[in-house]
């Protein structure tokens, strides 16, 4: 009692407190940007100190502001409007903390304090050194923070206060509730990865204006941004991932990624960020591409705040949007505003953006990166186009159209198989220009290896086309746009081309076999460079061939780390092939006791089950799995039904997943009927879905990778204020 | 074997252009093979197997059903949902009800004006390379040549196109390095 008195009388101020901090942030983070503004312009040590004080100060009164709203949802204080809204008192603790940003304003106010973490990261690096150019670059992370600031404060039409209360002391008992689908583990830590990768990109986005500003556009800004940039990535490849496998688990449609316009958003500043990874050694090398970096970095940081304008919005829809909101309009406006910014920048810094080297070759590895930058730009503005492309048919012929996932999957796939391409291709490209020796030593035995298995693998799926079309197997759903279904009746050289090499039938992905082609060239590529370094390493340093890779790899991370992070994209790629191209669906209504068999397993519906949890039932049913008349499995996939559910769905799909090796056997269920035990029926989709496995395995492979390489320290000469 | 290199990295660009020739073909070529024919196909095949026996017009019916089922979106909100993947009780009851209109004759085509004229046109799964589509569909080989191009403008207007310039000291460090450890490699190539 004692207790519920003392979160009772803390309940009456925190919101209060959380507000006045809101608003004293307002003036801190006009402070800041002043200051700075003067110290750097009056070369004033002083004022540049109390520039970057008000950035702390603005971070602590941001915590202040999230730690109260997080003290509401903790002690259910439903008479906050935004905890009333997204929580509910038998919530576990753990979704009542991630309600935070189960909604827009919350969303705001979670994604502004990561900022001002940041900011106050970029100020302790900088405590000792003092360098301008990390208070030149405070400024734009500033003025970003302070749009953010003034969208929490609740003064903007269409965006509460997070922290406002209902009028005239009015409380609730209880909330409606999160949305269902946001209660899951994935959920939980997928927004804030993906948040948290967004918005790191500001930095390297701020160095590189604060470059701009400060006329200091060397490798420079690269070498303070490269750590941020990196950790956008990882950040961004995690979060994206956890979106795709929340998607697998809770969606039931068997797959994790269907460039869903959210999808998509999130992986564009994913594609520009990893495009500027590559574009920025060229800069560091060779002193060329100093425009396109500053660019890139700006467009990538651009595409954070179109994607939360794109998904917030409402402009298009989404099952992955959950809070619709009239922002639209002011993330626009800033984005332009802030774009004219930069381009103004440029433009007073054009005579200095300019290469001091250019290209000698087409073979090289500079060409190489510029083929690259050029297919995933293209990548990501192709992706933006069909993501895009609802609105503009509708301003056109006044019919909204679905861009469906065939779409995307047609027009990525043959930029996609160059780049996979090039990932090999690229680390092992000499600088400069190549020469004979360096394609003969370098190219040779990638090439023959990856060309025999390209055949290897053409023929194995021609014989495999083969029994299955003998066998008649109807149940084997191959993709349209990987598996080719040419016409037979051929006219043209090419398709007379075309249908010799899908074996006249149309029945070889031809796709796949050049995704094999490439995979191990890169794959042979990459071990040729491992294998060669690490035993020059150990004939240097004599010891054995594992302690050389050891030390390779120790003294060169950013190369090596990228290396690792090329075998994860390959193994994702392999993956990608394997679960889109050939996986199995079968779809069936059952009773209790009925089988159904999918490939080589038959599913049998043995049992239904219920069981109560917190602040849900889970209604379920359980599957014996055989193979060949033996026990393989029992899978229990399962509906949760919510008691409380504000928004979205009562009910959640809970798939259940098998693995075996590599591949996924994958059960979503239908609406169970009350009379399941009765001799009622349930819909029931069952998946095969081969080298899934494959695809999460890469991802970590290529986190680690980014790991390796963020490890590396470089070094850089601060250049303190003088006077 | 002699490896084509040029001063002029004019020829990247060329390159650049080349590939997105090629990618146009096959593109374009796939492209309408692979999105108008689902329908139209299976129309194709029904009426081909149209004097057949009974016994395949069940087969017909379900090749039909499936054809439905993976080309429209169902209405029921879960959204981007074609009908083969959607698990609600609004997909089941549409799935019998496109059974039924075609078990009485109705066509696959018939069956979908009606439904996306009820619905609208972003209840389609299938972007269909006629009339505006094909805009979406020839935008990114536009986007990708018009990369390209930029990249070409910019080479050719550079002045340090027309002149030597020295290469900066990390550089010369870089390949220096470089030839080191290739003579290396060859080195130690030789000595096993």
């Amino acid at each position: 009692m004692l207790i519920d008195k003392i979160v009772n009388s803390i309940q009456q101020v925190t919101a209060e407190l959380g507000q006045a901090a809101i608003w004293l942030s307002v003036l801190s983070a006009v402070w800041a940007i002043i200051a700075l503004i003067i110290g750097l312009q009056q070369k004033n040590a002083k004022c540049l100190q109390s520039g970057r004080n008000a950035v702390i100060a603005t971070f602590i009164l941001i915590s202040i502001a999230t730690g109260t709203l997080i003290f509401g949802f903790v002690t259910d204080d439903f008479s906050l409007r935004y905890v009333e809204k997204v929580s509910s008192a038998a919530q576990p603790l753990l979704y009542k903390v991630t309600a935070l940003w189960g909604q827009m304003s919350g969303s705001l106010l979670f994604w502004l304090w990561i900022l001002t973490v940041c900011s106050a990261i970029v100020v302790w690096q900088n405590r000792k050194a003092k360098d301008t150019l990390s208070d030149y670059s405070l400024i734009p992370i500033v003025i970003v923070e302070l749009f953010f600031i003034v969208l929490v404060t609740g003064l903007i039409y269409g965006i509460h206060n997070p922290l406002e209360r209902f009028p005239n002391g009015l409380s609730y008992p209880d909330g409606q509730g999160l949305n269902p689908l946001l209660q899951t583990p994935s959920m939980a830590f997928h927004p804030p990865t993906l948040y948290v990768g967004w918005i790191s990109l500001t930095v390297p986005f701020a160095y590189a204006v604060g470059s701009l500003a400060s006329g200091r556009i060397s490798s420079e800004w690269i070498m303070r941004s490269r750590r941020w940039t990196l950790f956008s990535w990882i950040v961004l490849t995690v979060g994206i991932t956890l979106g795709g496998h929340w998607a697998y688990q809770e969606l039931g449609w068997g797959g994790y990624w269907a460039w869903d316009p959210v999808e998509n958003v999130s992986f564009l500043p994913w594609l520009l960020c990893t495009a500027f990874l590559h574009s920025v050694m060229i800069q560091e090398k060779r002193n060329m591409l100093k425009l396109w970096n500053i660019l890139l970095i700006t467009l990538a940081f651009q595409f954070t705040l179109l994607g939360t304008f794109i998904t917030r919005s409402g402009i298009i829809e989404s099952v992955h949007a959950f809070a619709e909101t009239d922002t639209g309009g002011y993330f626009l406006g800033f984005i332009s505003a802030s774009t004219a910014g930069v381009l103004g920048l440029v433009v007073y810094r054009w005579q200095r953006l300019k290469s001091a080297n250019r290209l000698e070759s087409l073979l090289s590895r500079e060409s190489a990166f510029v083929l690259n930058n050029w297919l995933l730009v293209g990548l990501t503005l192709i992706i933006l186009w069909g993501t895009l492309w609802p609105i503009i048919s509708e301003a056109i012929q006044d019919k909204k159209a679905a861009v469906p996932e065939a779409f995307f999957n047609q027009v990525v796939i043959i930029p996609g198989l160059l780049l996979l391409f090039l990932t090999g291709a690229g680390p092992i490209i000499s600088w400069k220009k190549i020469t004979p020796n360096n394609f003969r030593r370098m190219f040779f035995s990638p090439l023959v290896i990856g060309l025999i298995a390209g055949v290897l693998s053409w023929l194995f799926l021609a014989f495999r086309a083969n029994a299955s079309t003998e066998a008649e197997d109807e149940a084997v759903v191959q993709v349209s746009d990987v598996a080719v279904t040419a016409e037979v009746e051929s006219t043209t050289l090419f398709e007379s081309i075309w249908s010799f090499v899908t074996f006249g039938e149309g029945s070889i992905p031809i796709y796949s076999v050049l995704c094999v082609f490439a995979s191990v060239f890169v794959l042979v590529a990459i071990f040729n460079e491992f294998y060669r370094g690490a035993k020059l390493r150990a004939k240097r340093h004599p010891t054995s061939l594992l302690n050389g890779l050891w030390l390779l790899i120790k003294r060169n991370k950013r190369r090596y780390g990228g290396y690792i992070v090329h075998i994860g994209i390959v193994i994702v790629y392999i993956g990608i092939m394997g679960s889109k191209g050939f996986f199995q669906l079968e779809s069936k209504s059952l009773h209790l006791g009925d089988s159904m068999q999918v490939g080589d397993y038959r599913f049998t519906l043995i049992d239904t089950y219920q069981e109560e949890h917190g602040n849900y039932i889970r209604i379920g049913l359980t599957f014996d799995v055989e193979k060949d008349g033996k026990h393989k499995a029992t899978m229990k996939p399962a509906r949760h039904y919510y008691h409380t559910t504000g928004q979205g769905e009562d009910n959640t799909i809970e798939s259940a997943i098998h693995n075996i090796g590599m591949n996924d056997l994958y059960i979503a269920l239908g609406d169970i009927p009350a009379n399941i035990n009765d001799g009622g029926v349930v819909n029931v989709q069952i998946y095969h879905n081969p080298l899934i496995k494959l695809v999460w395995i890469g991802i970590a492979a290529m986190v680690i990778g980014g790991l390796v390489a963020i490890a590396e320290r470089q070094e850089y000469k601060p250049r303190p204020l003088r006077a | 074997m002699r490896i084509p290199s040029t001063r002029h990295a004019d020829n990247l660009v060329n390159a650049l252009f080349m590939l997105a020739c090629i990618f146009s073909t096959v593109f374009a070529s796939t492209a309408q093979e692979q999105v108008e024919d689902p329908i139209k196909s299976v129309t194709q095949e029904t009426e081909a197997n149209i004097e057949e026996p009974e016994t395949s017009e069940s087969q017909d019916i379900e090749t039909q059903l499936d054809a439905l089922k993976t080309t429209l979106y169902c209405p029921c909100g879960c959204d981007r949902m074609t009908f083969e993947i959607c698990h609600c009780q609004t997909a089941e009851q549409f799935k019998k009800d496109f059974r039924k209109a075609l078990t009485e004759g109705e066509t696959v085509e018939e069956i979908r004006a009606v439904y996306l004229q009820t619905y609208g046109p972003q209840y389609s799964a299938v972007m269909r390379f006629v009339s505006w589509n094909i805009l979406a569909y020839m935008m990114p080989l536009v986007i990708l040549i018009a990369i390209g191009g930029v990249i070409y403008l910019v080479r050719r207007q550079s002045p340090y196109n027309k002149k030597t310039v020295s290469t900066p000291p990390d550089a010369q460090i870089s390949d220096a390095l470089q030839q080191k450890i290739e003579s290396d490699l060859d080195q130690y190539k030789q000595n096993n």
